[in-house]
């Protein structure tokens, strides 16, 4: 076994292999849920507007202490200190203080130790073995064991947990795939192989729990840099500063205070006058009022969200390549971007992928946008005339309606009339994989993971609903191989054919900002919570 | 005192009848939503034999009515049932809201109950002059106004440009000390705007009445001071008809915060109404709407009850 050493930039071939990987992926195993979980603000990591911080200044001179105080933008009633029920900004972000998980993983995909300060992957990506750091104590004291990661695995695993991450891990394993043969190391023997099981580990919803914990409200039960003090499901939560941290110096703050702000305008209002120092996603319309605050920041989460129109490639007209390439050029990528964002974005190929995204091809670029081309397309295929479609949206989730209204006038160029419907998020809900045309956007996630979320033939998820062999193959070949160089190879194979052969429309992509006090630094940005504030502090 | 006996009893059979007719429709209303309590709780992957499972575990497969009566029964001895969302106890999640709603709404009642009664026996006092036409006017204004716009407002003054207090409540549950009546505040002083036009209104209008009667005229000849005859003779009698509009806009108040908690972001019971609404979780909206509905009765029966009590009239029937 060749041991992961966490303090190395170098990597292995080994440790190559979890390298720009992540398990924020999985997230949402469903494409309707993770397509629109998130709310819609706009940017793009890969052109980080003016006014926005990508990380705290880590260079300026730390001052410990203090209280600082969230402002949660969907405290909600089911919101609960259960990792294995994370769903809500409390869980994915606020479990984040007082959970660690295995491995973390940052916002380049690039996986570190946590909890386990070695990892091990056997040749044939079947074995996966962790080995705990030594002297890890929960919050009520007790040390950290190989049984406390393999309780909290099997409760993920157990279908009466209703855990979102059965999704994460139930491809790959089961129950019987755990064993713990001395109280510091942990063994997965996979049922199939999986050269990206390092990401699955850091999802949030395996940030490990204390062995036999049901008392979820009344305290404590991680190995976090905090400690639960009260929580209050759709109120807020205060937690104080884990004094015996196993990471030396952190965290700086004395306190965290999460509190329930529902009302955006009302969170950004309260960011500007000094009430909160964070809070989730600043709506779009607020992003420059935030960015030319001397009182705020905008704190770019480095999560690009792909933008699209999810369009059925298995139906006529759709699946004829000619259709799908008019449609993708009549398109003003740069315009699109521009009027629904504010330009604050990177416009993009019809993959899903971010451009700035492992695998990606740096010489992949989006089709131009050409309506005379496209006409001649459509002719060719027979649809001189045009034709009409229904397209399905939403004012539930900010921008899809507008999305769909620039679709309107930009099809109508080629003689398609989008007949918008916008309903309400149950029938908006209903639309996926049922109705040919459906405005969507998806959260950022590992490429392996998109691949198989939304690429693959048999997935639940495949939004375009398209089947093709090669994709398939390139695929199941990707997630057995270990050499980074062949993943990226075949990666970026995938890439390539999605954009040519799926009828996907994505425009552009965007990120969400979070908003950060002025005198807020020292955070960084992570794919899984949003933002990382162990080493934050308040000037 | 018979008489007093036969009135109270009536007004509180009629309190307990309106309250099951509540808890009916309140039921009614629940049972029809269009959603899966059991997919609600388990979520949109849950298999069929959990989804079963549940309906069996909550009694969901129990015709309506067996299941109206348990639950009308647990709610009397105290059992609100289990969050389908949270998986805590609707005691736990409602009880503390009611109080925090219950002293915003009190607060703000007593701050606009002498506000009103100031305003109203002073305009009452110079009807038609420029003062009486000013606060009248400004009344008639304010009382036109949307509490959400009322509340901005205050927002905007105190809370952007002065930055005296809090744009946000969430202080009333997870703050302390200063912060947590800071929390109030805001909330407080929109409600007590809302409410004092129209009490306002009501005291002018009943102490005009008031002082036409010949026992006000008597009095004056008699040579009462005319601070005494205001205070002592004409408002101790303009009151009764204006403890109904107390009571009844207390009550409204109860489920009118609901608004002003969405504004403030206040966590109280209507905050609360709104997103278990939001999110379908049907024994929490249940049960607030029952609380609501309780408190309509308890105030409209106090109010039946002050008036008897002030009233020697009716005392004498």
């Amino acid at each position: 076994m060749e041991p992961f050493d966490p303090f190395s930039r170098r990597l292995s071939r080994r440790e190559a292999l979890v390298t720009g990987l992540s398990a924020a992926a999985l997230l949402s195993v469903t494409s309707v849920l993770a397509a629109c979980g998130s709310t819609g603000t706009n940017d793009s990591s890969a052109t980080s507007a003016v006014g926005t911080t990508a990380g705290g200044d880590t260079t300026a001179a730390t001052k410990k202490g203090g209280t600082l105080k969230y402002g949660v933008g969907d405290a909600q009633a089911k919101d609960s200190l259960d990792p294995a029920l994370a769903l809500t900004s409390v869980g994915i972000f606020g479990h984040s203080l007082i959970y660690d998980t295995l491995l973390s993983v940052d916002s380049s995909w690039e996986l570190s130790p946590m909890l386990a300060e070695e990892y091990d992957i056997s040749s044939d990506a079947v074995t996966h073995s962790f080995k705990l750091r030594s002297g890890v104590e929960f919050h009520g004291g007790k040390t950290l064991t190989s049984e406390d990661v393999a309780e909290h695995f099997k409760r993920i695993l157990d279908e009466k947990t209703g855990s979102p991450g059965l999704s994460v891990l139930g491809p790959v394993m089961d129950a019987g795939s755990i064993s713990t043969p001395d109280p510091t190391t942990i063994i997965f023997k996979l049922n199939i192989p999986d050269a990206f099981f390092g990401q699955r580990v850091a999802h949030y919803t395996l940030r490990i729990a204390q062995a036999k914990t049901d008392e979820w409200l009344k305290t404590s039960f991680g190995t976090g840099p905090f400690i639960s003090k009260s929580f209050r499901p759709g109120e807020g939560f205060e937690f104080e500063r884990n004094q015996n941290y196993w990471q030396e110096g952190v965290p700086y703050l004395d306190s965290v205070v999460g509190v329930g702000i529902p009302d955006a305008a009302t969170r950004v209002q309260a960011l500007l006058n000094g009430d909160i120092h964070l809070t989730d996603t600043v709506p779009t319309s607020a992003l420059d009022q935030v960015s030319g605050a001397d009182s705020a920041q905008l704190l770019d989460v480095k999560n690009p969200s792909p933008y699209t129109f999810d369009v059925d490639s298995s139906i006529k007209p759709y699946n004829d390549p000619r259709v799908q390439k008019a449609m993708k050029m009549l398109i003003d990528r740069e315009a699109m971007l521009k009027l629904l964002v504010a330009g604050r974005g990177v416009v993009s190929a019809d993959t899903l992928i971010d451009p700035a995204d492992p695998w990606s091809p740096a010489d992949l670029k989006p089709f131009p946008y050409d309506p005379e081309q496209a006409k001649s397309l459509l002719a060719e295929a027979g649809l001189a005339e045009g034709f009409s479609e229904k397209v399905w949206t939403t004012t539930a989730y900010p921008l899809l309606n507008e999305g769909a209204a620039y679709g309107k006038q930009a099809m109508a160029v080629g003689g398609i009339e989008f007949d918008i419907q916008s309903v309400s998020s149950d029938r908006y809900i209903e639309a996926f994989l049922k109705e040919p045309i459906v405005m969507d956007y998806y959260l950022r996630q590992h490429p392996m993971v998109m691949f198989q979320l939304y690429y693959m033939s048999s997935s639940t998820s495949n939004t375009t609903r398209l089947k093709d062999e090669k994709i398939d193959g390139w695929i199941t070949e990707l997630i057995k191989t270990t050499d980074t160089a062949k993943q990226a190879e075949i990666g970026g194979e995938i890439i390539r054919r999605y954009n040519d052969v799926a009828a996907m429309l994505n425009p552009f992509n965007f990120a969400s900002y979070w908003g950060g006090a002025g005198t807020l630094q020292g955070w960084t940005a992570n794919p899984i919570s949003n933002v990382e504030i162990r080493t934050a502090s308040l000037a | 005192m018979a008489g007093i006996i036969k009135f109270g009893g009536s007004r509180l059979a009629f309190a307990v009848i309106t309250l099951m007719a509540i808890s009916v429709v309140t039921f009614l209303a629940t049972n029809v939503v269009p959603a899966d309590p059991a997919r609600v709780a388990l979520g949109k992957f849950a298999t069929p034999a959990q989804i079963e499972a549940y309906n069996e575990q909550q009694g969901l497969e129990e015709p309506a009515v067996k299941r109206y009566v348990i639950w009308v029964g647990d709610a009397i001895r105290g059992d609100w049932g289990t969050s389908v969302l949270s998986k805590q106890q609707v005691t736990d999640m409602v009880g503390p809201r009611i109080g925090r709603s219950l002293i915003l709404a009190l607060a703000a009642m007593l701050l606009a109950i002498p506000i009103a009664f100031l305003l109203g026996v002073y305009t009452a006092q110079r009807i038609g002059r420029p003062s009486d036409l000013a606060i009248s006017t400004v009344t008639l204004v304010v009382n036109s106004l949307p509490e959400f716009v009322v509340g901005i407002a205050l927002i905007f003054v105190f809370a952007v440009q002065f930055g005296i207090l809090p744009i946000e409540s969430s202080g009333a549950s997870m703050g302390s000390g200063i912060s947590q009546i800071k929390a109030y505040l805001l909330p407080m002083f929109t409600l007590t705007i809302v409410l004092v036009p129209y009490i306002t209104r009501m005291v002018r209008a009943s102490v005009r009445d008031i002082s036409s009667q010949p026992f006000v005229r008597s009095a004056a000849l008699r040579g009462v001071p005319h601070r005494g005859l205001v205070w002592r003779h004409v408002v101790p009698n303009a009151s009764l008809p204006v403890v109904n509009v107390i009571a009844l806009t207390m009550a409204e108040l109860i489920a009118g915060v609901v608004i002003i908690e969405t504004v403030f972001s206040f966590p109280g019971i209507g905050q609360l109404l709104v997103s278990s609404v939001g999110s379908k979780d049907i024994p929490v909206v249940q049960i607030i709407t029952l609380v609501i509905g309780l408190g309509f009765v308890v105030f409209n029966l106090l109010a039946d009850l002050a008036v008897l009590a002030l009233n020697p009239r009716l005392r004498s029937r």
